[in-house]
């Protein structure tokens, strides 16, 4: 049990503004991303919550216990580093150890968390090891270590993982959400990569420019992005946009030329945002397109650039009404058609119903979310 | 099974603000004591005629009088004044010309030993200055010396290096470059190493000749560490005493005055205390306000020149 | 650039540096030898003479000398002097450096240390002078150690401020969460990660306290004089004692030769780092 709430928090540095008027609360037990650009504030907000950071303006609160003017140590949160942070001149237990002894826990107790932590880690044999002797991924246990035997209430993790090696990561990534699940504290993560932000997380804070962009679980997010940046950020390859005006002609919606299926839900919601009739963006993800076998009055003509094989998936480049567009293409179901593929061919795409999303073009705002 | 939140530490805030002033507070409490308040002390002292009286001092106020007399009638202190500039200048142009022209010459060529080479080079800024003067008044000695030895061994006449009041200011830079081109040696190249060697490279293809080379890349980009080398050099030149005290005490005549001897001699073998109190209160701050001043435009020209790139 | 080019460059440059190096050398190691000598041959200019320890023995251990006693006196004085000044100067390091504080003091303090750290010595032993001996303390250990502190806090000062502020500012942090406050922050992981700066800066501390001559001939007593003045007493004497002279300035030479022997990177990266402040 640990609820984190912060209000209204700003954060600046001379004229330049860091985190701007930031609400956000996480629940106790919850596994929260913190995802955005780098730069975007991700790491300075971690250090705010940790205290680290002193803040311009706002309150922060623990189970709703004001904790905005407590010191880091007294806030029973622990952080794990991307740079580990591990100190050189303490062996593993040492470091392990070293904030239970700085808050006078008994030596039994002291033991017990040490024992428990190296063999969930799997550090044992390790203890007496310094940092230096460590390759990078068992320092990077041992900065899990330091933050486990504390068993505090919130754990912060600022990019913990970007230094290792691919599979190594994957790994990783499991095994800490099942300790998260098992220690059953809060847990926010920060992380510039989003499929380390939609495997682990319950719910994914999108940072733009010190500004919260979206909230919500990785399905949410991905499904129904709240604006033309989350659109664009999460997902990979990214969302294809293409620019136009958007006109109307019974039940039939189409942006240019091409033919946007929609239900009678979505033509309502687009009415009611006058946006029919009004230049809007257009954003359908890559796998959202369905490969027709002939143009047809309402589909996308692709000309191809290139085919990216990864495995079970083709990627597609290419360009269509002027705009690069990706498609994606699932091999076990178009395979042969993807085997056939080469620079300069014609592909017909028509978009899947509601399988896209329009944004208004000035404030970005996606106008077709649920 | 958990320990309660922090047993020790729910105060950390005030223990932390606590401790920036309990360790602070040695070191201020060292330079109010020791550094600043003596500096007050000499403002205090020197508006005063001291007089000694059965080894109790007598005090009497004399306003600026001490003042006066040292501006207009101290002759031997300004004596020293312009020795020590003469001094500081000189010194510290050879010292840097040689100190940056052997710096060249190694970054340029290399040398071997360089650990041994850099070793010997410490050694004249680590051992004690009276040693260095000790060392010198040996070997410039007029009837002993070294060099008078050697010279004589030569058939040559010997000179009197301390004694003849022509050459001994002379004899006193000498061993005062002597003794500090290592180190402005030791810095230059330092600099020399440290800047980017693609920019040299590639500014290398540029230019035709060696002195071009040196007008218009190596010098400009080590100017900043030129100047700020050149100027505290200049002023940490004032703090000439140890080898002076040794070789000449000053003599012959005024020609080895520099400031901080005549400041002794007033103080320690004359007594006077209010004037050696004004004489120190006038050079503290003439030299204060060089620093200030050469520190205000080094940080001004790195600051524009932050600002144009 | 053709290698015949090349090497005259180096031959140049090993000319100039090694002939610098010769003169630097040369001189010291005819002194040292004077310190091996008796009176007669230095005095006849001979540069081979006959090996004695007659000098040493004499300065060491005669009725009239008291050298041993002046050695000893150095060595009290600087390492008392040493001790205070690093750590007075870590801490406050520490803090100026990493900690938050009021900016005025942190600007007061480095301001005052780098305009005192240039002015002359001799311009404040006059007042040094009037204030122990106002409150009976001129001639003391305590005289010559407060004002070796005082002298040497600069330096002590910025060199300890470089290595603290060399440490990666997520250690710091990362001990902050572990609940170190600023003074066990300080004990248990700033000092033993500065140990080496440490080392390097008490080692140029104690180099420059043993070797003040201006401080101690001014402040010390016949009781506590130390080795530099008592050297320089020699040299004033009516008839000097040219090997006796040598052999002083031999052995006070010991602190500097050994620091170069044993640390000469240290020594040199500590001076250049003093240097540009
Ligand atoms: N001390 C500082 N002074 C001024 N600006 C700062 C300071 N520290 C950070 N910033 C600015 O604050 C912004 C946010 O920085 P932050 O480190 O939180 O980004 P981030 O989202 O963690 O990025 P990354 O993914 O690269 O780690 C950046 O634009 C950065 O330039
Ligand atoms: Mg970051």
């Amino acid at each position: 049990m640990a609820e984190v709430q912060l209000n209204s928090i700003s954060k600046s540095y001379g004229a330049t503004t860091v985190i701007d008027d930031l609400d956000l609360t996480i629940e106790s037990k919850e596994f929260v991303a913190l995802v955005g650009p780098s730069g975007s504030g991700k790491s300075t907000l971690l250090r705010i919550i940790a205290g680290l950071e002193d803040i311009s303006g706002g309150t922060i609160q623990l189970d709703g216990r004001d904790v905005t003017h407590i010191d880091p140590s007294d806030r029973d949160m622990a952080m794990v580093f991307q740079s580990y942070a591990l100190y050189p001149h303490m062996s593993v237990a040492e470091n392990m150890t070293f904030a239970l002894r700085m808050r006078k826990a008994p030596e039994a107790e002291v033991q017990k968390r040490l024992d428990q932590a190296l063999d969930i880690l799997g550090l044992r044999g390790f203890e007496d090891r310094k940092p230096g002797q460590l390759s990078g991924g068992q320092r990077q246990r041992v900065a899990m270590g330091r933050a486990i035997v504390r068993q505090p209430s919130v754990f912060l993790f600022d990019e913990p993982l970007s230094n290792l090696d691919a599979k190594l990561r994957a790994r990783t990534r499991l095994e800490l959400r099942e300790l998260h699940d098992r220690l059953g504290a809060t847990s926010i993560f920060v992380t510039h990569d989003q499929i380390e932000a939609m495997t682990m997380a319950d719910r994914i804070v999108l940072l733009d420019g010190g500004k919260i962009q979206q909230v919500g679980t990785p399905k949410d997010i991905y499904r129904s992005p709240a604006n033309r940046f989350v659109a664009g950020f999460i997902g990979s390859p990214e969302i294809n946009i293409l620019t136009g005006p958007l006109t109307r002609d019974g039940d039939e919606l189409k942006l240019n030329q091409i033919n946007l299926p929609a239900s009678k839900a979505r033509l309502k919601q687009l009415e009611a945002a006058g946006s029919i009739g009004k230049d809007v963006e257009l954003g359908i993800r890559p796998e959202h397109f369905e490969v027709l076998k002939s143009a047809n009055d309402g589909s996308l003509a692709l000309t191809v650039d290139a085919i990216e094989f990864t495995g079970q998936d083709v990627f597609v480049v290419g360009q269509a009404e002027g705009a690069n567009i990706t498609l994606r293409m699932d091999l076990r179901r178009d395979g042969k058609l993807a085997e056939s593929l080469a620079r300069g061919t014609v592909l017909h795409l028509a978009p899947t119903k509601d399988n896209w999303h329009i944004f208004d073009i000035d404030s970005g705002l996606c106008l077709t979310r649920g | 099974m958990k320990p309660a939140a922090n047993p020790q530490t729910g105060d950390t805030t005030k223990r932390n603000k606590r401790w920036v002033y309990l360790s602070l507070a040695p070191v201020i409490i060292v330079f109010l004591a020791l550094s600043a308040f003596p500096v007050l002390n000499l403002l205090g002292l020197s508006l005063f005629k001291v007089t000694w009286q059965d080894g109790s001092a007598i005090y009497d106020f004399v306003g600026m009088e001490n003042y006066k007399y040292l501006f207009n009638e101290e002759e031997i202190y300004w004596a020293g004044v312009r020795n020590t500039l003469i001094f500081a200048v000189s010194v510290v142009t050879v010292q840097m010309l040689l100190g940056f022209t052997m710096a060249l010459a190694v970054m340029r060529a290399g040398s071997f030993g360089r650990p041994i080479l850099t070793g010997i080079f410490l050694l004249p800024i680590v051992i004690p200055p009276i040693v260095i003067g000790t060392m010198w008044r040996l070997i410039m000695g007029r009837e002993f010396g070294l060099i008078n030895g050697l010279l004589s061994m030569a058939g040559l006449p010997t000179v009197d290096w301390l004694g003849n009041p022509d050459i001994a200011l002379g004899s006193i830079m000498l061993v005062d470059i002597w003794h500090w081109t290592p180190f402005v040696f030791l810095l230059m190249l330092a600099g020399l190493e440290s800047l980017d060697t693609e920019v040299l490279e590639a500014a290398r293809l540029d230019v035709t000749s060696f002195w071009q080379e040196m007008r218009h890349i190596v010098v400009p980009m080590m100017l900043p560490t030129i100047v700020i080398t050149v100027v505290f050099r200049i002023i940490l030149s004032f703090k000439v005493f140890d080898e002076v005290y040794l070789l000449t005490s000053g003599g012959p005549g005024t020609s080895t005055e520099v400031v901080n001897f005549s400041i002794y001699r007033v103080f320690f073998s004359q007594d006077r205390v209010g004037d050696g109190s004004a004489m120190s209160v006038v050079t503290l701050f003439a030299v204060a306000l060089m620093i200030i001043v050469a520190n205000g435009l080094i940080q001004r020209r790195s600051g524009n020149k932050g600002g144009e790139e | 650039m053709s290698v015949r080019r090349l090497s005259a460059g180096r031959l140049f440059s090993n000319t100039l540096v090694w002939g610098y190096a010769f003169l630097i050398l040369g001189p010291m190691v005819w002194v040292l030898s004077n310190a091996f000598k008796f009176q007669i041959d230095i005095l006849t200019g001979k540069i081979f003479a006959p090996f004695t320890w007659r000098n040493f023995e004499q300065l060491l251990f005669s009725r009239q000398s008291n050298f041993l006693a002046n050695l000893l006196n150095s060595a009290i004085v600087a390492t008392a002097s040493t001790l205070i000044v690093i750590v007075i100067a870590t801490m406050a390091a520490f803090t100026l450096a990493r900690l938050k504080m009021p900016d005025w003091i942190r600007w007061s303090v480095l301001g005052w240390a780098l305009l005192f750290h240039m002015l002359p010595t001799l311009t404040f032993v006059g007042s040094w002078y009037q204030m122990f001996a106002a409150v009976g303390l001129h001639g003391t250990y305590f005289a010559l150690i407060a004002t070796h502190v005082v002298f040497n806090l600069p330096m002590a000062l910025f060199l300890m401020m470089t290595f603290v502020t060399a440490l990666p500012e997520d250690l710091i942090q990362a001990a902050r969460m572990d609940g170190c406050s600023n003074g066990a922050m300080f004990w248990r992981i700033v000092m033993p990660l500065v140990r080496g700066g440490l080392i390097a800066t008490s080692a140029l501390m104690f180099i420059f306290s043993w070797s003040d001559f201006a401080i101690a001939l001014t402040l010390s007593s016949t009781d506590t004089m130390t080795a530099p003045v008592a050297i320089a007493t020699y040299a004033q004497e009516y008839e000097i004692r040219y090997g006796e002279m040598a052999a002083g300035a031999a052995m006070s030479m010991i602190p500097a030769l050994t620091l170069i022997l044993v640390g000469q990177s240290f020594v040199v990266r500590g001076l250049l780092a003093g240097a540009v402040k």
